[in-house]
C-alpha cells in the first residue's frame, strides 16, 4: 500500500519539531519523518551572507530540490504507513523574492502539482504569547516576522483539500492531542 | 574571473589549503564551500548508506554544487573562485558508475570538466599518523586512497590539472598551491 504523506508546516516556532518528536514517540515505526531541508541547508553552512536576493534564490532552489529528493528517498526506502514531512515543497514559495507565482514557474512546476504531493496538511501557528517564542541558531526572525510568515504560509496552502490548522492559542499539550488524533485518523 | 577546483581524496588537506588561500589572497579569492559537507553535516539521513540513500544524496550534492558556484559567480568581485570539490566528484560515489551518473544528471563528463579553468588535486598523506577522520568523514586510509585514485581518474581529461602528491610535507604542498593560484591571479 502506498503510504500517506502529510506536510507539517506553519510559521517559525510553532512547535513543528516538537510535534514531530511526539509523533515519532507515539507511532514508532508506523511513521517515517522527512527532515526540514531548510534547516539542513542552513545549519550545514549555506553561505547566507547578507541574505541578498541572489542568496535567497540560490538557497530556496536548493531547499526545493532537497525537499523533493528527501521525500522520494523516504517513499522509496521506508515501509512506514505514514510519511510526515517537516515542511513541504510549497513552503519555499513564500520566501521567493518575486512572489509565489514566479517561484513555481522558476521551478518548472505549479502550485497545484505541489499541493497534490501531500495527502494532508497540518498547519501549526506560532504562540501568541511572546514569552513562549524561542529563537534558535538557525531561526533569525522576530515574533512579528514569525506571524507575517505564518500568514503567508497559511495563504499558500489554502487550496489544499485536507488541511487542519492548529492555532497559536492552544497550549502545546492540546496541540499535541489534536495532532495525534489527526494522524490516527489518517492511519485508519 | 577564473574558477578552479580543489579536489582529491579524503584528508588531502583541502580544507587547510582553502584557509591558507583565503588568508593569503583575501578578497582576491572567493571560496565555494563543499556541498557534500554541507548536506551531511546538516543532517542528511545516511542511514545504512544503501544505494538509494547514496543516489539521493548525490543528486542533492550535484544540484547544490551548481547552485553554490553560480551564487559565487554572481556575487563576488574576486579574481579567482576556488571550489571545494567540483560537480564531477559525485560520479565516483555513484553506485552505478560514472557513465550512469552523468546520464542521470542529464549532463556529460566533458560539459562538467569545462566548468573549471584549472584543477588542483591533493592526495591524502601516505603516513597513517597524518590521516584524520572527522565526524563527516567515515573512510579508512585504504579507502581514502581508493577514492583518491578514482577522483584522479575521473578528472584526468582536464587540460589544466596539477596533482600534488601525498609525499610532500604540508608546507611544501601549501607552497605549490600558493604558487599555482598566484600564477592564475597574475
Amino acid at each position: 500500500m502506498k503510504p500517506k504523506k502529510i506536510a507539517l508546516t506553519g510559521g517559525p516556532n510553532s512547535g513543528k519539531t516538537t510535534a514531530l518528536s511526539v509523533l515519532k514517540e507515539t507511532f514508532g515505526p508506523q511513521v517515517e519523518l522527512v527532515r526540514e531541508a531548510a534547516t539542513l541547508i542552513f545549519s550545514g553552512g549555506f553561505p547566507r551572507k547578507d541574505n541578498s536576493r541572489v542568496h535567497i534564490e540560490a538557497a530556496q532552489r536548493i531547499i526545493f530540490y532537497t525537499t523533493q529528493q528527501m521525500e522520494w528517498l523516504a517513499e522509496n526506502s521506508s515501509s512506514a504507513q505514514l510519511i510526515v514531512c517537516d515542511r513541504g515543497t510549497v513552503d519555499a514559495a513564500v520566501y521567493w523574492p518575486d512572489g509565489p507565482e514566479a517561484f513555481f514557474k522558476q521551478m518548472n512546476t505549479s502550485l497545484e502539482a505541489e499541493l497534490a504531493r501531500y495527502d494532508a496538511v497540518l498547519h501549526l501557528s506560532p504562540p501568541k504569547n511572546p514569552d513562549f517564542y524561542q529563537s534558535t541558531h538557525v531561526r533569525t526572525e522576530s515574533l512579528d516576522e514569525a506571524f507575517a510568515i505564518d500568514d503567508r504560509i497559511l495563504k499558500i496552502w489554502e487550496k489544499h483539500p485536507n488541511r487542519m490548522i492548529i492555532g497559536g492559542t492552544e497550549h502545546f499539550f492540546e496541540k499535541a492531542e489534536l495532532i495525534k488524533n489527526f494522524v490516527e485518523k489518517l492511519l485508519k | 574571473m577564473k574558477k578552479i577546483v580543489l579536489t582529491g581524496g579524503p584528508s588531502g588537506g583541502k580544507t587547510t589549503a582553502l584557509s591558507l588561500l583565503q588568508e593569503t589572497f583575501g578578497g582576491d579569492v572567493a571560496i565555494v564551500p563543499e556541498a557534500a559537507t554541507l548536506i551531511y553535516s546538516g543532517g542528511f539521513p545516511r542511514k545504512d548508506n544503501s544505494p538509494i540513500h547514496i543516489e539521493h544524496a548525490q543528486n542533492i550534492i550535484f544540484y547544490t554544487v551548481h547552485q553554490l558556484e553560480r551564487l559565487a559567480e554572481r556575487t563576488t568581485n574576486a579574481k579567482v573562485i576556488i571550489c571545494d570539490r567540483g560537480s564531477i566528484d559525485g560520479a565516483v560515489y555513484w553506485p552505478h558508475g560514472p557513465e550512469d551518473f552523468f546520464k542521470a544528471m542529464n549532463t556529460t563528463l566533458e560539459a562538467e570538466l569545462a566548468r573549471y579553468d584549472a584543477v588542483l588535486h591533493l592526495s591524502p598523506p601516505p603516513k597513517k599518523d597524518f590521516y584524520e577522520s572527522t565526524h563527516v568523514r567515515t573512510e579508512s586510509l585504504e579507502q581514502a586512497f581508493e577514492i583518491d585514485e578514482k577522483i584522479k581518474k575521473i578528472w584526468e581529461k582536464h587540460p589544466n590539472r596539477t596533482i600534488i602528491g601525498g609525499k610532500e610535507h604540508f608546507f611544501e604542498k601549501a607552497e605549490l598551491i600558493k604558487n599555482f593560484v598566484e600564477a592564475l591571479l597574475a
